[in-house]
Formats: structure tokens, sequence, C-alpha cells
């Protein structure tokens, strides 16, 4: 059996130094953390409204400095009419120019974890409307390493439980081992 | 000098476990699934880096695995002060998968006795290929699934609900399986155990499930059945929920697999098995009866789930002698081929498939519809097998005279499929799905009696 764990120990040693020291490159680009919410077009006549839910509140509280907003609109405008839009009721900007897609810059602190998107016209044949919400992480004070001591017990918690999980296993294993 | 030869016989557990964790371990830094691993990479990032609430990104598999990944993640983190590498990261998100792995060897062994089982199992490159090289965790539930049914054989019904509880935290598809270990319960401890059994998995999945119960996690257990708006996310595709695979995405119109053959033969099956389910072999039959009619009618079959079966299969094979190991290598190989058109567009898989194959998007679907025509029809087959009901068939009497039919069915379905894919020519499909699928599954009948 010694012999064994000796072999199982060895091998994973020597492949866990392998992956540590050989080269890799990242699987994917760290710089940014991107959520969008995407909602159905409207034909507006008049006032039409989007009201989005699901939006994480750490993005207006501490991740707030690192964190860009665009929305996208796409639809033409029909020619010589306008459109207003509106973010929780801020106003962000009026449209004139008829085009296929629109993507406006969104002030931060104008959207919250409930973030409501107005536009007001009299004729707007708007097909989707989208909140793309970027962080650029390496801006941001990673969580884990102010608190590192926390993540070092919680591992060592874990693989004390692990080995005695280990251990409870291996008596598992043996009888059978002693019938094969 | 002669070196001596070694003896199957002789070779202990141990030592297959041994050499089973040492491939797996050396091939996994240097492998991953595509877009998978990376998004189980994504989620301890944001958790970590960025305390962003994770769950919602994974809200279409129950919590167990977003804990593995986070339980995973700190071993990184600690090793990434000194030295970020990402093959390391492959590594240690796969550590939970391979132990799966070897754990599940050992039930199997448990189960069958026979070594032969355990190796096919530890050593199979499908295996190996699905856990340790792409990163896929469906291993995990397997497993637990597998313990609830080894407990329950044991009379340990306590335990065995605590596992298939884990199971669901897991992945749904256990769900399914549920009526099937309470029947055998009923039959076998008794009105009183059951229902303790049926209370411990329910407080058990109440817990696991917990974090969907927060108020700001809770419509993401939902989100896509009440017909919320959609929500998409760079890098993780999670704009479905546990509740949405669970009645497999039952709002899709065209999901006729489900309606029209899943539900009525999963209806038949269930009410069948409450006289049908009395002992272990019937239990394991049934549990490999839904799995198969999950794989021809799931409307997102991806080439991993076959995991899932595998063990069942295993046991199946070893006591009773009534699934061919022909059936299950060629599920096998149809889902290797899957798993290289994996990003050719959906993964749809099903005998109703081609009737709507112009629903389906991508740049090679021919070859994808194709290898899921042919993994359905082996799926059948095997299901057939495993009924019963292939061993009255004979088709023909000789061996030769079946596989050559077989050869030719598959051959022309194939051809025919590829060719005249996305065409009007609504008479092919019918003619594959109404003759050559017949003659492929009828071809293993008699050599299976």
């Amino acid at each position: 059996m010694r012999h064994k764990i000796l072999l199982v120990v060895a091998v994973t040693a020597i492949i866990v130094a392998l992956s540590i020291v050989l080269p890799s490159k990242p699987d994917l680009p760290t710089n940014q953390g991107m959520t969008h919410f995407t909602r159905n077009g409207k034909n507006i006549n008049g006032t039409a409204t989007w009201t989005i839910t699901e939006i994480d509140p750490a993005y207006f509280s501490y991740l707030s400095n690192a964190t860009t907003i665009k929305l996208t609109i796409t639809g033409n405008l029909t020619n010589s009419q306008q459109g207003s839009v509106y973010i929780n009721n801020y106003f962000l900007e009026t449209l004139k120019v008829s085009q296929s897609v629109y993507v406006l810059n969104v002030p931060v602190e104008f959207c919250s974890s409930t973030t409501t998107i107005k536009i007001t016209s009299q004729e707007w044949d708007v097909k989707s409307v989208d909140l793309l919400i970027s962080v650029d992480i390496p801006q941001v004070p990673t969580w884990w390493k102010q608190n590192l001591w926390i993540i070092a017990l919680g591992l060592l918690v874990e693989i004390l439980i692990m080995g005695v999980s280990a251990r409870k296993v291996l008596k598992w294993i043996e009888p059978s081992e002693n019938t094969s | 000098m002669r070196v001596p030869a070694i003896k199957f016989s002789k070779v202990t557990l141990g030592y297959m476990l041994a050499i089973a964790w040492v491939v797996s371990i050396a091939l996994s830094p240097f492998f991953r699934h595509p877009s998978d691993v990376p998004t189980w990479k994504f989620l301890g990032e944001i958790t970590f880096n960025l305390r962003i609430n994770p769950l919602p990104y994974t809200s279409f598999y129950g919590s167990c695995w977003l804990f593995t990944i986070l339980s995973s993640y700190p071993t990184y983190l600690i090793v990434s002060l000194f030295r970020a590498s990402d093959l390391f990261l492959n590594l240690i998100l796969k550590v939970p998968i391979i132990v799966g792995d070897l754990i599940v060897g050992v039930v199997l062994f448990k189960f069958t006795k026979s070594k032969l089982v355990t190796a096919m199992w530890l050593f199979n490159p499908f295996v190996i290929f699905v856990s340790a090289i792409q990163g896929q965790f469906d291993v995990l539930p397997t497993l637990f699934v597998l313990l609830a049914t080894y407990f329950l054989l044991q009379r340990k019904n306590l335990a065995s609900a605590v596992s298939l509880a884990i199971g669901i935290g897991f992945k749904i598809f256990p769900v399914f399986l549920l009526p099937f270990f309470i029947i055998f319960s009923l039959k076998n401890l008794g009105r009183k155990a059951t229902l303790k059994y049926v209370i411990v998995l329910v407080a058990v999945v109440a817990v696991l499930f917990a974090p969907f119960f927060l108020p700001q996690n809770f419509k993401y257990l939902f989100e896509g059945l009440s017909d919320l708006p959609q929500r998409s996310v760079a890098y993780v595709g999670s704009s479905v929920s546990y509740i949405e695979y669970l009645t497999l995405q039952l709002h899709f119109l065209s999901n006729y697999n489900f309606l029209y053959v899943f539900i009525p033969l999963y209806l038949a099956l269930f009410f069948v098995s409450k006289k049908f389910v009395k002992d272990f072999n019937t239990l394991n039959l049934s549990i490999i009866v839904v799995l198969l009619l999950l794989f021809v009618t799931y409307n997102t079959m991806h080439p991993q789930f076959l995991i899932w079966i595998l063990p069942f299969l295993f046991i199946e094979y070893e006591r009773n002698k009534r699934v061919p190991v022909v059936l299950v290598s060629a599920l096998w190989i149809w889902m290797l081929v899957w798993i290289f058109s994996w990003n050719l567009g959906s993964w749809v898989v099903g005998p109703l498939e081609p009737f709507f194959a112009n629903a389906s998007t991508g740049a090679n679907n021919q070859l994808l519809l194709v290898s899921s025509m042919n993994f359905s029809a082996y799926a059948f087959a095997c299901l057939a097998s495993v009924t019963g009901l292939l061993r009255r068939v004979k088709l023909a009497s000789s061996k030769r005279v079946r596989y050559l039919i077989l050869s030719v069915s598959t051959l022309l379905m194939d051809l025919l499929l590829y060719l005249f894919y996305g065409s009007s020519m609504i008479f092919i499909p019918v003619l594959c799905f109404g003759l050559f699928f017949p003659l492929i599954v009828l071809s293993f009948g008699e050599g299976n009696s």
C-alpha cells in the first residue's frame, strides 16, 4: 500500500510543479468582466419603458469607479422625428438622426440594481434595447488579497476535512482490496 | 532477462486506482473545454476578486457545483501569490472530478466484484476525455446517484436519501430517477422508512438550494419559465434556470421530443414500474431506461451526458449480460464524433430532429445531425435491448445478414440525411425515421437472447 501512495504522491507533486512552472497564457481576458441585459423593442408612439431588475448591486457600490455602462438601442428612428432617452428618470440624450443602431454612454450614478429605461418619441420602431455593464477588473482592489488570512484559514479547514474524508474512503476501500 | 508477465487477476483495486489517478492528473493541466473551464474560472474570479454574487450565472445547475468550484479556487489563489498559472487552475478545478471518477470505480467494484468492469470504467477513454481532458463534472452527480443506489441496496436509506439529494444539487437528471427510488423503497423498506427517506431528501435538497431562496436569488430559480426578459452574460451562458432545465425547456413550443415522446413514455414507465420495480436489477433497469429516454428526447443533449448512464450499463452488463458491448461501444463512438463537432451548432438529438432540421443553425449541421441520429438509433437499440424487447425479434437468422442490414441501413440513412439536410423533401427524414431507424434497432435482435 505504501509504495502505491508514494508513487501517487510523487507523480502528483511533479505534475503540480510542472503546471505551476510551465508557461501558460490566460484562458480569458482578465481586464474586463461584462454583463448585458437585453429587452425586445416596441413601436413607440408616446412613451415606452423597460425595467431591468437583475443587475448585481455590487456594480453600484464598491465597483462603481471601475464600471462603465453603455445603452444600445436598435431600430430606425423615423425621419424628421426625434426620441428622448431617460435612465431612472434622469435625462440622457435626445436623438434626431435616423440610424439603425445608437450606442449611448450612461453615467453609473444614473443606474441602480433596478434600472428603468424610458424613451419618449412620436414615432420610433425600437427593435431592442441592451444595457451593457463592463468592469475593468485590474482597477478593482481584489477582495481576496485584502482578506488573505480568511482565505488561508478556509483552505486549512478544507484540507483537514478532506484528510478526514480521505481516511474514511480508504477504510471503505480496504475490504474491497482484500477481496480483489 | 525475461520480464515476468503481470496477470490481470493479480492487479489489485489499489493499483488500478493509483494508475487511473496518475493518468488523469497528468493529462488535466494541459487540456480543457474551450468555454466551460474558463466559465469556472470566471465564477471564481467574480466571487473572490469582485465579490459579485455568482449564483445567477450558474442557476441552471444546483448549488453543489458552484460550492465545489469555490472550494477549489482558493488553492489557485494562494499559489497565484507566487505564480498565477492557468495550467495549475485547470488541474485544481478538475481534482474533485477525477476523485469522483475513482470513487465511481470503487462503487462499481462493490456492486459487481468485477475488476474487468472497474477497469472498463477507470481506463475508459471516454470517461478520461470527459473528466480529465474536458473538465466536465457530470461524473459527480452520477457518483451520488450510484451511491444512492448502493446505500439503498444496503438498506441505509438515510445515506441513500442524502446522496440522491446531493446528486440533485449538482444536476437535474436525478430528479427524474427519484420516483423509482421511492417505489423501490416502498417495496423493500416499507412505508415508514420511505416517508423518512422522502423527508430527509427534501430537507437536504432544501438546504442545498437555500441560496436560491434568498430574496436576491429567488427569481433565478424560475427565470425563463415565468417568461421574464432575456438575460445574458459575457463568458457565461445562463439565460435559463434550474426549473427551466428541469422541465426540459417546456416553453419552447417546438420541443416536440419532450412533449410527445418523453412525457407519455415517462408516465407509462412510472405506472409500469409500480409493479415492475421490485429488486435491485429492476431498479437498475428503470434507471437505464429513464436515462436513455432522456438522451433520445432531450432537446439540448451534450456528449458528456453519456457519463450518467455508463456505470449502470456496466452493472447491467456484468449482472445480466443483457446489454451487448457492441451497442455501448457504438454509443461511445458516436458521442466522441459528436464531441469533435462540438462547436458546430445546436446540440440537438432525437428521432424527431430531422423533421425540424431547419430550426438548427451552424456551419456543419449535416454532420451534427448524422451523428445525433446515429447516437439516438443506438440509444434506442440499447433501450429496446435492456427492456427485453429485442429478445423476440428475428430480423434474420444469420448474424452476418443482420450486420449487413445494420451497415447498409446506417450508411444509407447517413448519406441521405447528409446530402438532403434542410431541403424541403420531407420524405427523406420520414424514410430515415420510418425505415432505416427501425432496421438499425432491430438488427440487434436475437443476438441478445
